[in-house]
C-alpha cells in the first residue's frame, strides 16, 4: 500500500458533554448553548486562520470530543462550512461524527447529519448491560443504545461501534455478550478498548479506594481473543490492535494516526501533526475562547520531535497495524534501514515469539498482539 | 561562679508533651536567646529534629538567672536511646518531668522517672499544655500519686503561652539540690554526648562530676584508654563560649584533638593523667546496636559513595556501625548496626537526604546466638548467614520487657497482639481510673515486625510502647528462604519461630506475588525452611499488556508512558530473569494481622 502524506486528516474537538463518563480523560466540560456558540465562532476562526499553513488535500474529517452530537444542526452546519470554505477537501472524503446514543434516538436526526456531509458515524455503546454502564457512568441505557443502532442498521449506514472490556468484576463472557448483541446490528467497524484507569477520573477515585473488583488480566486475554475469532468468523478484518472493519471499512481517519500521515486537530486539547511537530491546543476552553488571534504560543503547546522521537512513535504507532511496518517505507521516511538501528531487538522479540518478521516488513504475532507493549518499550 | 549557685537540671517527657516548646520559653525567659535569633525548638539542631518533633542527640544550655547559674541538658526521647537518656540524667541532679495534661503520663515518660529516680534527681512535676480544651489535671495529678510523686507539688504550665514558666525556674533554685562541691578530688567529668565535626574534631559534652579541668591538660579516657591534651573548654550559651576551666558541678564541652567519636563514647569518664582518678564513674556501657539491616545502593556505581557517606555518620554517631558484606541478590553493600528502628530510619533519612543516595535496605534482623553442633557458638545477624538446620544444636535470640501504656478499651485486641508476637505477659497495672499498662516478655524480633504499627492501629494511636533488653532465651526458630524462579535469594530470608514460618512463609509470599511485576513466563515463588518447601505461589505470566486507544496527540502521551514502563524497570534489581522491586526487600517487615 502506498501511503500518501500529502493528505490532511482534520479533527475537530467538541469539548462538551452533559454529563463526565467515570473513564473518561479526555478534556470535556458541561456548558450551554451560548458558550457553545461562543466556542463554535472560535473555532471556525481558528480553521480558517490555520488554513494558509495548510494547504494539503483534506481526505478526512472526524468531529470528536466530548459529545459532538449535541450540538446543533445549526454549528456543525457552521463548521463545515468553514472547513469546505477554507480546505480543499477530496470528493470521497470519510466524515465521521462522534455520537452518544442518546443524540441518535430518530431516524430524521441521522437524515439531518446525513444532509451536513457526514457520512460516517461512531457511536459510543462501551456495553450493553446496565450494571456496566453504570460504573462506566454512562448517562444512556441499553434502550437508548438499542435505537441508537437499529436506526443505523435500518439506514445501511457506514457507523463504528466502541465497546470497552476489562470491567472491574468483568467475566470474558459478560463483555463477549454485549459484543454478540452489536453484531445484531451489522456494523461496519467495531472498536473494542479495554478499561484503562486514567489519573483525574471517577474511576480512579474508586480504584485508589479500593472499591473497585480485580480487573483480571486473564479473563481480558480470553475476551480478547475470543473477540478477534468471533469477529474474524463474521467477516471482519482486524486490522489494527483494537479495531476490526468490514472490507472497505477501515477508519480512514485514524489510519492517519498509524500510518505516520499529517494531521490537523482544532479545538481545545486537539492535536496537530506535520511529521516535524506535534502541536496540541490547551485544553482549557476559556483560553481557547480568548485568544482570539489564536497565536499558537498562547493556546498551544508545541513539541518539536527529534529524528529519535519520530522513529519512536513510527514503530510504536505503526506496530499498532496488523499490517506492520513496512522496511521499504521505513527507509524511504527515514533516510536509513530499520535493522541497522534495531536488529539486536528484532531479533530479540522474534526469538521470544512476539513479533514476526518476513523481507519486507516486522508485525506483531498474535502473542505479541496481546502483549504490545513489552514489544513496544523494547524500541523506546 | 560557687557551686552553690548551679542548678543542673534536664527534661523529661513523652514526644509532644511540649519540652523542646518549654526549652524555648526559658531559653527567651533568661534572655539567653535574643528573639530574632529565637527559631522554634532552638535544641533541635537537626532538620530531622524538627521535623519529627523528637530530640536525637542530647544538647546542653547554660543559662543565667536571678544570679544562678543553669544548665538545661535536654535528652533524646526515644526508647532507642535510652541509655543516652541514662546519662543525660547523671549528669544532672534534678529533672522537670513534663506531662500533657490531655494526654496523661505515657509508657515512656514513666520508663523516664524510675530511672531519675534510679539517679537520685530531685522530680519537679509540669502539667503542660493546661490551655488544651481537653486539658485533665485532675486525672494527671491522680497518675502522679500512683507513682508516688506528691501531685502537690506539680507545677501548671502553658509552654505555648508562656504561663507558669517564670514560677518553674523560681522552683528549680529552691527544689533542684546545688553539686557536691568535690573540686579538690581527682578529675571526673561524665562524657554525656559527643559530636564531631570537620574543623575542631569531637567536641566532647561533659559534666564535670569532681575534680577540675583547664586547656592544656593531659586527659585520660578511662573506658577507651586513650590520652590527649585538653585544647579549649567551654560552655553553651548555647553557642560554645570559651572559659579558662570547668570546674566539680559544672557542664560545658572540651576538645582535645580527638579524631574520632568512637575514642570519647558516651558515659565514658574523663580524668588527668598527671592525677587518675581510681575508678571511672558508674554506669557507662559499651553500647551495641541491637538491629541489623543489609544497605545496598540501588545503583551499583554508587557503592563507593555510600562507604563514604556511612563513614561520615559514623563520625557523629559511635552507635551506629557497618562492614562490608557481599549479598548473592544485590551485590556489595554494608551489614549496619542500630539501636533500634527508629535510629535505623534516621540513618536511612539522612543517607537519602543529606547524601542523596537511594538505598535498597533488607529487613532488620536482631543478633541470634548460635550453638552448633559440633560445640562451637556463634552470633549472627544476618539470616543469609545461619549454617543449614542440620548444623544447628540451638538458637537463642533477645528478649525485651515491652511496657505498654493504653486507655482500657483496647487491652483485649493489645493482648491479642502480643500473643500474637510471642509475647509473654507479665504484668498489668491501672495509671489511673481509665489507662492501663501491660507489661510483656517478648522476643525482640517480633518488636522490630511491623509490631509497633500494629500497636497503633489496634488501639487507634493511644498506645504508647517502651522496652528494655531482657537478655537471650532459647527459641525454637529457622530460617526460612524465599526462592523466586527457583533461586534461592539470600536478601530474602527471615528467621522464624517454627510454629508460624508456615504462616509467615504464606503471607509473604503472597505480598511478593503482588509486588514482583509479572513475566511473559510465570514465576515459581517458593518459601523453604532448608530443602523443605512449606509454602508456595505463583506468579502467573503475563497474558496481556497493550495500550489500547492510540490517537492523535496522545501519541506523545502514550510514547511518555511506556518509556515511564521501561524507566521503571530500570529501578529494581534484575535477578536471573526477574526485577524484584525494594518494596519485595521489606515485604517482611508488615506482617499484617494474619488475616
Amino acid at each position: 500500500m502506498v501511503i500518501e502524506r500529502d493528505e490532511l486528516a482534520l479533527y475537530l474537538h467538541i469539548p462538551f458533554c452533559r454529563n463526565k463518563c467515570a473513564y473518561c480523560n479526555y478534556y470535556s466540560i458541561r456548558a450551554g448553548r451560548k458558550k457553545q456558540a461562543l466556542f463554535v465562532k472560535e473555532l471556525t476562526k481558528e480553521i480558517k486562520s490555520r488554513a494558509d499553513n495548510l494547504s494539503a488535500k483534506v481526505t478526512s474529517i472526524y468531529i470528536g470530543g466530548g459529545t459532538p452530537s449535541l450540538l446543533t444542526n445549526a454549528f456543525l452546519a457552521a463548521i463545515m462550512n468553514s472547513i469546505e470554505e477554507n480546505y480543499f477537501l477530496a470528493k470521497n472524503s470519510e466524515i465521521t461524527l462522534e455520537v452518544n446514543p442518546l443524540d441518535l434516538q430518530k431516524e430524521k436526526t441521522l437524515r439531518d447529519w446525513q444532509q451536513l456531509g457526514i457520512n460516517r458515524i461512531s457511536l459510543g455503546v462501551q456495553s450493553l448491560k446496565e450494571d456496566e454502564l453504570n460504573l462506566l457512568g454512562r448517562d444512556h441505557g441499553i434502550n437508548e443504545a438499542k435505537k441508537a443502532l437499529a436506526i443505523l442498521a435500518q439506514a445501511d449506514f457506514n457507523y463504528s461501534v466502541d465497546l470497552i472490556s476489562a470491567l472491574p468484576g468483568q467475566q470474558a463472557s459478560d463483555y463477549l455478550r454485549s459484543l454478540e448483541l452489536v453484531l445484531n446490528y451489522s456494523p461496519k467497524h467495531i472498536s473494542s478498548y479495554n478499561l484503562q484507569i486514567e489519573p483525574n477520573t471517577e474511576l480512579n477515585k474508586l480504584w485508589q479506594t479500593g472499591e473497585l473488583l480485580e480487573i483480571s488480566e486473564e479473563e481480558d486475554a480470553k475476551a480478547y481473543e475470543k473477540t478477534r475469532e468471533i469477529l474474524t468468523v463474521k467477516g471482519y478484518r482486524h486490522y489494527e490492535i483494537s479495531n476490526y472493519a468490514l472490507p472497505g471499512y477501515s477508519s480512514h481517519h485514524n489510519l492517519a494516526y498509524w500510518q505516520f500521515r499529517p494531521y490537523a486537530g482544532f479545538g481545545p486539547a486537539a492535536c496537530s501533526f506535520d511529521m516535524k511537530k506535534r502541536r496540541c491546543n490547551i485544553a482549557d476552553l476559556n483560553i481557547y475562547l480568548a485568544s482570539a488571534e489564536k497565536e499558537s504560543s498562547e493556546i498551544a503547546r508545541i513539541d518539536f520531535l527529534t529524528i529519535e522521537d519520530l522513529i519512536k512513535d513510527y514503530i510504536f504507532t505503526g506496530l499498532r497495524l496488523t499490517a506492520g511496518i513496512s522496511k521499504k517505507d521505513f527507509a524511504t521516511l527515514f533516510k536509513r534501514e530499520l535493522k541497522d538501528i534495531y536488529e539486536r531487538e528484532i531479533n530479540d522479540l522474534v526469538g521470544q515469539g512476539l513479533l514476526i518478521e518476513t523481507p519486507n516488513k516486522i508485525r506483531l504475532s498474535n502473542k505479541g498482539l496481546l502483549l504490545a507493549n513489552q514489544v513496544f518499550t523494547v524500541f523506546l | 561562679m560557687s557551686v552553690n549557685k548551679i542548678r543542673n537540671f534536664c527534661i523529661i517527657a513523652h514526644i509532644d508533651h511540649g519540652k523542646s516548646t518549654l526549652a524555648d520559653r526559658i531559653l527567651e525567659l533568661t534572655n539567653t536567646i535574643e528573639d530574632r535569633e529565637m527559631q522554634e525548638q532552638v535544641l533541635d539542631n537537626m532538620d530531622l529534629e524538627r521535623e519529627r518533633g523528637i530530640t536525637i542527640k542530647a544538647q546542653a544550655v547554660s543559662l543565667d538567672y536571678k544570679g544562678y547559674r543553669f544548665n538545661l541538658i535536654d535528652t533524646p526521647g526515644h526508647v532507642d536511646f535510652s541509655y543516652e537518656v541514662s546519662r543525660s540524667l547523671a549528669a544532672c541532679e534534678g529533672a522537670l518531668l513534663v506531662i500533657d495534661a490531655a494526654q496523661g503520663i505515657e509508657a515512656q515518660t514513666v520508663a523516664n522517672i524510675y530511672l531519675a529516680l534510679e539517679h537520685d534527681l530531685e522530680i519537679i512535676p509540669v502539667i503542660n499544655k493546661i490551655d488544651l480544651p481537653a486539658a485533665d489535671v485532675k486525672r494527671v495529678k491522680e497518675q502522679l500519686l500512683e507513682l508516688g510523686i506528691d501531685p502537690a507539688e506539680a507545677l501548671l504550665a502553658s509552654a505555648k503561652e508562656g504561663t507558669g514558666v517564670e514560677k518553674i525556674l523560681d522552683e528549680i533554685i529552691t527544689r533542684v539540690p546545688p553539686p557536691a562541691p568535690e573540686e579538690d578530688l581527682p578529675l571526673k567529668a561524665l562524657v554525656f554526648d559527643s559530636l564531631y565535626n570537620s574543623y575542631q574534631g569531637v567536641i566532647a559534652y561533659i559534666r564535670v562530676m569532681t575534680g577540675k579541668v583547664v586547656p592544656g591538660e593531659k586527659i585520660f579516657l578511662m573506658a577507651s584508654e586513650k590520652e590527649y591534651e585538653v585544647d579549649e573548654i567551654g560552655i553553651f550559651t548555647p553557642e560554645m563560649k570559651k572559659t579558662s576551666q570547668l570546674k566539680a558541678g559544672e557542664v560545658g564541652y572540651l576538645m582535645a584533638g580527638i579524631k574520632d567519636v568512637r575514642n570519647c563514647k558516651v558515659g565514658d569518664t574523663i580524668t588527668t593523667v598527671n592525677n587518675k582518678a581510681a575508678e571511672p564513674l558508674p554506669g557507662y556501657q559499651d553500647v551495641k546496636p541491637m538491629v541489623f539491616s543489609g544497605m545496598y545502593p540501588t545503583d551499583n556505581d554508587d557503592y563507593e559513595v555510600l562507604k563514604e557517606a556511612l563513614e561520615k555518620l559514623q563520625l557523629n554517631d559511635a552507635a551506629f556501625t557497618f562492614e562490608a558484606e557481599t549479598s548473592a541478590a544485590l551485590g556489595f553493600g554494608f551489614r549496619c548496626g542500630f539501636l533500634g528502628l527508629l535510629h535505623m530510619e534516621i540513618v536511612q533519612e539522612r543517607l537519602e537526604r543529606e547524601f542523596n543516595i537511594n538505598l535498597i535496605m533488607t529487613a532488620p534482623s536482631v543478633v541470634y546466638q548460635l550453638t552448633l553442633e559440633n560445640g562451637e557458638t556463634k552470633e549472627i545477624d544476618n539470616p543469609a548467614e545461619f549454617p543449614a538446620p542440620s548444623e544447628i544444636s540451638t538458637i537463642a535470640e533477645p528478649y525485651v520487657t515491652a511496657t505498654i501504656s493504653l486507655p482500657e478499651d483496647y487491652i483485649g485486641s493489645v493482648m491479642e497482639l502480643c500473643e500474637d508476637n510471642r509475647g509473654q505477659f507479665s504484668d498489668m497495672t491501672y495509671i489511673d481510673q481509665n489507662r492501663v499498662q501491660l507489661q510483656y516478655e517478648m522476643p525482640m524480633s517480633e518488636i522490630i515486625t511491623d509490631f509497633f504499627n500494629q500497636l497503633k492501629s489496634k488501639s487507634r494511636g493511644y498506645a504508647t510502647l517502651d522496652y528494655e533488653p531482657l537478655g537471650y532465651q532459647e527459641s525454637d526458630l529457622v530460617k526460612l528462604d524465599i526462592l523466586v524462579n527457583k533461586e534461592k535469594i539470600d536478601a530474602l530470608s527471615i528467621i522464624v519461630h517454627r510454629d508460624k514460618a508456615e504462616v509467615v512463609g504464606r503471607e509473604l509470599l503472597k505480598k511478593l506475588k503482588d509486588i514482583i511485576p509479572r513475566k511473559l513466563f510465570a514465576v515459581p515463588l517458593q518459601a523453604a525452611i532448608g530443602n523443605n518447601i512449606v509454602a508456595r505461589e505463583d506468579i502467573k505470566a503475563r497474558k496481556k499488556d497493550v495500550l489500547q486507544k492510540c490517537y492523535g496527540g496522545d501519541v506523545s502521551r502514550k510514547r511518555k508512558l511506556l518509556e515511564q514502563q521501561k524507566e521503571g524497570k530500570k529501578r529494581m534489581k534484575q535477578i536471573g530473569s526477574v526485577d524484584i522491586p525494594q518494596e519485595a526487600f521489606l515485604a517482611v517487615l508488615e506482617r499484617g494481622n494474619g488475616d
